[in-house]
Parts: structure tokens; C-alpha cells; sequence
């Protein structure tokens, strides 16, 4: 079981000229085995709250808590590479890398031993529908669809049961999007995977468990 | 190990950039060869010039004119002999009524007889350590005893070339030991010739040659037989002409302190014209073309120096920029790195290790075919070789850094 909770977080970009306060004030708590869609304006600060969830940076201030372990306690590079992982609206495959290489990747950064790291990748990309004879190519090589795919495997390879997902579907057909937005919803329904989604498609926050509004870096609930 | 195989696999698929920068490295590390080598060579010709151009130089009258018939001060020749910049000395020296030969037999000639043969033609002494510096001296003309020649001039043997005619004067022949006398001039008698008064007496001077008659002197000596001989005596030795080749000339300053402590003033500096010392001699240096030629040389190399500085911030600069284009495109890469959990340093060290492996393969085929080629040797190859491997790094540390910097929110939420 995981439950990330935060309790009046913020967070800002400063540059040279200005401060742009993203989050403001966002006080929630995710559970696993749900869905959770994010929503609001372009500009509201979803991304900024996501990477926040991931540990790519920590909150200015409030607390986020992961399992009740405060962020701040974290190795945060130890949390990305175990707990949690980010599907983006660019994919974000590495591309000098195979499609098959991308999935081992995470597991050759905990140690696994190759045939296992081969195994568990051809078994996770089975899963997401890719087929055997596209496991040697490039991701360039590849259509939106399939690369969204590819990088929903990465994101499982590790063995975390934390998904975060910012507009995995921006860039798909609504029929690839429907087929990304399925293995996401049955990752949690299913294997109890805690999914969040950010997205722009009122249709995903329908299928959500619940959709958290964000409204100029301000989070409540729907 | 993770490391090892991601830089192999990524040097591989990024073909065509990893060739662009390996053949940078490779062309930066040739010109820098070229450029090391002619420091080198300079370098090599600059230590070969005394060789190639030795000077030779010799001590002068206080005007410079005159070289001969000097007055060379005892403190000036052992200085001249002690020093380590001076090497194959030539000197001559005249030793006139120092000593008298006696005669054979003296029992048949007055007083007056004895000093008139023996002062007019004994007391004459010529010493060199090199026959041919005793010009008047025809080495044909000389009559040796068997088992010497010339050669005894450069040793220190009590021996002595003696005219024919002083020979027959004082009754010995070839092969005789001669006993001389040490005599001092005292006064004029009354027909006005210098009066002589024998002080002492020494050993024998084997006669070993005949010599014709020379106008100078009647008994020629080797010169450092004559300078024992003046030690013996406790009389001042002083040398009528002198000269040398100097040895270390790179060192010319030095050198020509040393000459400046033995009393041999320099006249290039113009101290000779106010120099009132009587015995005075000067230095001549015929060291012109050498100081030209050595001038030459270290401004170039200095110049070839100053620029290494430059040269190297050169190279670190390309260094920068080809590892800024080549990594430049691959922010997006490295922020996916460090999303999967690959920390800061890591991920630095992952693309480092990259540009280090093209690095050193570049540079090391670089200095390969410079070497190859002849263009340089092993040892300034070497040198090549790190120090464009430390000035590449240094740029392409740089650039890392700055992708070290860069912001992995803004990287990964782009659309595309
Ligand atoms: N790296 C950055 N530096 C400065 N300001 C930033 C940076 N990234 C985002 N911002 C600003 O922070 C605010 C929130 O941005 P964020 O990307 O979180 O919004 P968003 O809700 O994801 O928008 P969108 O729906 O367009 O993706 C915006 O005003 C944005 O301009
Ligand atoms: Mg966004």
C-alpha cells in the first residue's frame, strides 16, 4: 500500500526577472489502487505539482509525505529509481538506446541480472501490446502510439508502484489514447498501482476515481 | 560497469557525431604537434649552437689592436687555466734573462766572456705549449734527439730546444743536461751591459733539439715547464700572448664575469679607455655572430613560449565548444537519465566518460600519426598528448557543467 500525502505544499520558479509562484496551496491525499486525475487551466501548475510527486525537486514549504516519510528525509534519486516513475506527454525514451534497452534500463540500475532483466522487458512489453520483432528498434523508429507504449514498460520495469503520468495522451489519436488510458486504469484497478494523471480530456477524469482541479496553483477537490 | 557499456554503446550509435569530435581531436592534436615540435627544435638548436659555433677569443692590449708581446699577469694565466669556460688554450711566453746556461765548462772564460756569450744568447727563453706558436721556430729546422718532437711542447718534461749556435757557445751537444742558473739583472757594469748575479742554481734541462738560429730567442721550452720553473724560482710567470676557445657559451655573462675577476678588462664596454694600469690586458671575444645567432633563437622560442598559454586556452576552448554542440542536443537525454534515478554526479560522469574515451582515443591516434610521420618524436608525442588530453577535458568539463545545470522540470515537460 502506498499513499503519498500533502499538506499545504508551494513551490516557485525564480528567475533573474521574476518569481513564479506554480503551487500555491495544494492539500491531498492519493491512495493506492486508485486513479487520480489532475485538471485545470494551461498554466495552473499540474506539472509543476507531478514533478514535485516525483522528487525531481522538493516543495518550498508544507509537507509531502510518501508512506508518511517525509520527501525532505528522501534520497530522492533512490524514490525515482524504486518507487515512483513518470510517463510524459514526449515519451522521453532514451534514444540511442533499443526499445527493449529502454525497459531494462531501470532494472540494470538496481542490479538485476541480464536474462532477468531480458525476461521481465519482453514480458512487460507484451503487456503493453508491443511485439517481439520490435524489441531491437530504435524509439524514432517507432509511431507516438507505440513509443507511449514502450515508455508505460519502462515505468514498470523497476517494480514501483507509483505512476505518474503528465498528458500521456496529448500527442495520440483518441484510439491510442484510449488503449494507454486502459493499461493505466487497469494497472490500479487491477495490481493496485497508485496512477496519476495529468490531463487536459475530460473524458480521462471521467474514468478517474477522482479528478483533483487545480485552479492558479491552487489544488481542491471535485 | 554500467557505465562502461552505456559509453561504449552510446560513442557507437551516435556515429556520426563521436566521428566529428574524434576528428577534431584529432586535427587539434596534430596542429599542437606541429606546434610542441618547433618549440623543440628550437629548443635543440639553441643547446647545439656552441657546438655548431664555437667562439674562440684571446687576451689583447687595453686597445685591442695588439695580441702579441703582452705582459699577461701570473693572476690572468692560472685564472685562465682554472676556468671551466675556457678550454684549448694557446699560449706563449718570453723569458728573458731569467735564467743563463752555464757553460759546459767555464773554466777558460773570463767573467767578462761568461756574461757577455752567455747574456746575449742563453738568456733568451721562449716557452709555448704548441710548436707552432713559436713562429720563428722552422719545426723542419729542428734536429731531435731520437725518442722526442714537437710533441714535448704540450708536456712538461725539463727539456729544451737549443740554437746551434748557443750550443756550440757553451760547449754542450744534443742530449746534455744543461745546468742553469738562476740569475738576477742587478745593475749596468761599466760597459753599460746589465750586470747579472746568481742567485741559485737548479737541476738540468735535457738538450733534446737543435734549432737554426731565430732572431727572438735561443732557448725554446714547453710552457708548463717554464711555468714550474718560475715556481720553483718563486719568480712571477707571465705570458706574452694567449688564446682560447670558450667552452658553455650559452653562458657568456658568466663568462665574461669570470674574465673580469682575473683582471682581463672588457673593452666592449668601454672601460678600457679609462683603464690607467699599465700592465692591463684586455679580452677579445669574437662573439658577434654567436650572440647574433643565440639572440635569434631564444627570441623565437620565447615567442613560441609566451604563446603556449594561449595555444592551450585554444585548445581548451575548441575543447568546450565541441563538447557543448556535441552534448548540447542531449539535455533532454541527460534529464531522462536523471528521471530514472541516476544521480547528479553519475549522470555528469556517464557523458564525461564519453567525451574522455573519444578524447583519448583522438589525441593518442593524433600523436600516432604525428609520430609516424615524423612530424615529432615519442617524448614530445607524449607530452602532445597530455596536454591536449588536459586542455580537451578542461573544456569539456565545462560544458558538462553546464548541462549539470540544467533544469530537469523545464527539460521533461516539454511537448516535443
Ligand atoms: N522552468 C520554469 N521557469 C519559470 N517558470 C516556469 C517554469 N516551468 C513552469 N513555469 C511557470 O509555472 C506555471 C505553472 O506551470 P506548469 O507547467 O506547472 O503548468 P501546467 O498546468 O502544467 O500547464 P500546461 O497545461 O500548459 O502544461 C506557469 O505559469 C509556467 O509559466
Ligand atoms: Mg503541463
Amino acid at each position: 500500500m502506498n499513499e503519498i500525502t500533502a499538506q499545504e505544499i508551494h513551490y516557485s520558479y525564480r528567475t533573474k526577472y521574476q518569481t513564479v509562484y506554480a503551487v500555491k496551496d495544494a492539500t491531498f491525499k492519493l491512495e493506492s489502487g486508485k486513479v487520480y486525475a489532475i485538471t485545470g487551466e494551461s498554466g495552473s501548475g499540474k506539472s509543476t505539482l507531478l514533478s514535485l510527486l516525483a522528487g525531481l525537486d522538493l516543495p518550498e514549504g508544507g509537507e509531502l509525505a510518501v508512506d508518511g516519510a517525509d520527501m525532505r528525509a528522501k534520497d530522492r534519486n533512490d524514490y525515482r529509481r524504486r518507487e515512483a516513475s513518470v510517463v510524459y506527454q514526449a515519451y522521453h525514451l532514451l534514444p540511442l538506446l533499443t526499445v527493449e534497452e529502454n525497459v531494462m534500463l531501470p532494472m540494470e540500475l538496481l542490479g538485476v541480472a541480464k536474462p532477468e532483466r531480458k525476461g521481465k522487458a519482453a514480458e512487460l512489453l507484451a503487456r503493453v501490446g508491443i511485439t517481439e520483432e520490435k524489441h531491437k528498434k530504435y524509439p524514432k523508429m517507432m509511431s507516438g502510439g507505440e513509443q507511449q507504449r514502450v515508455a508505460i514498460a519502462r515505468s514498470l520495469a523497476a517494480g514501483g508502484r507509483i505512476l505518474l503520468a503528465d498528458e500521456p495522451t496529448g500527442n495520440l489519436d483518441s484510439e491510442n489514447g484510449k488503449n494507454v488510458i486502459d493499461i493505466l486504469l487497469s494497472l490500479a484497478h487491477d495490481e493496485g498501482y497508485l496512477v496519476v494523471i495529468v490531463t487536459h480530456n475530460p473524458d480521462i477524469a471521467l474514468q478517474a476515481d477522482e479528478e483533483l482541479r487545480m485552479k492558479d496553483g491552487v489544488l481542491g477537490r471535485v | 560497469m554500467f557505465i562502461i557499456t552505456n559509453v561504449i554503446k552510446n560513442i557507437r550509435r551516435n556515429t556520426r557525431k563521436s566521428a566529428i569530435y574524434f576528428a577534431v581531436c584529432v586535427a587539434a592534436t596534430l596542429t599542437l604537434q606541429v606546434y610542441i615540435t618547433s618549440i623543440d627544435r628550437t629548443q635543440r638548436q639553441l643547446e647545439d649552437l656552441p657546438a655548431a659555433m664555437p667562439i674562440s677569443a684571446r687576451v689583447t692590449s687595453l686597445d685591442g689592436w695588439r695580441h702579441e708581446y703582452l705582459d699577461i699577469k701570473q693572476v690572468t694565466v692560472d685564472g685562465l687555466f682554472e676556468s671551466p669556460f675556457v678550454e684549448d688554450i694557446e699560449m706563449t711566453a718570453l723569458a728573458h734573462a731569467l735564467f743563463l746556461m752555464k757553460s759546459a765548462d767555464t773554466t777558460g772564460l773570463s767573467d767578462t766572456d761568461y756574461s757577455f756569450n752567455l747574456l746575449l744568447r742563453g738568456a733568451r727563453v721562449a716557452a709555448a705549449n704548441k710548436i707552432e706558436l713559436l713562429k720563428e721556430l722552422a719545426p723542419e729546422g729542428i734536429t731531435w734527439l731520437t725518442g722526442y718532437g714537437p710533441e714535448i711542447f704540450s708536456g712538461n718534461e725539463l727539456v729544451c730546444v737549443v740554437d746551434e749556435y748557443v750550443l756550440e757557445l757553451t760547449g754542450y751537444s744534443l742530449g746534455d743536461s744543461v745546468r742553469y742558473t738562476r740569475m738576477l739583472e742587478d745593475m749596468f757594469d761599466y760597459y753599460g751591459e746589465p750586470k747579472y748575479v746568481e742567485i741559485g742554481a737548479l737541476d738540468s734541462l735535457k738538450v733534446v733539439g737543435i734549432m737554426e738560429e731565430t732572431y727572438d730567442y735561443s732557448v725554446a721550452l714547453p710552457l708548463e715547464t717554464l711555468r714550474q720553473i718560475c715556481r720553483d724560482f718563486e719568480h712571477p710567470f707571465t705570458a706574452s700572448t694567449a688564446s682560447f676557445s670558450v667552452v658553455d657559451t650559452l653562458r657568456l655573462n658568466e663568462f665574461k664575469a669570470e674574465m673580469k675577476a682575473i683582471e682581463l678588462v672588457d673593452t666592449s664596454s668601454g672601460e678600457g679607455a679609462h683603464n690607467r694600469e699599465v700592465r692591463a690586458n684586455a679580452l677579445g671575444v669574437n662573439d658577434a655572430t654567436f650572440i647574433g645567432a643565440a639572440t635569434r633563437l631564444q627570441e623565437s622560442l620565447s615567442l613560441l613560449r609566451g604563446f603556449l598559454p594561449l595555444v592551450a586556452i585554444a585548445i581548451a576552448a575548441v575543447g568546450y565548444l565541441v563538447a557543448y554542440l556535441a552534448v548540447q542536443t542531449r539535455r533532454e537525454e541527460y534529464a531522462v537519465y536523471r528521471l530514472l534515478g541516476i544521480g547528479k554526479s553519475k549522470g555528469f560522469f556517464l557523458f564525461f566518460a564519453e567525451l574522455a574515451a573519444l578524447t583519448v582515443c583522438g589525441s593518442l591516434l593524433g600523436a600516432a600519426v604525428s609520430v609516424a610521420s615524423g612530424i615529432g618524436g615519442i617524448r614530445v608525442g607524449a607530452l602532445v598528448f597530455a596536454l591536449f588530453a588536459v586542455c580537451f577535458t578542461v573544456g569539456g568539463v565545462i560544458a558538462l557543467l553546464r548541462l549539470g545545470r540544467t533544469n530537469m522540470m523545464t527539460a521533461l515537460a516539454q511537448q516535443e
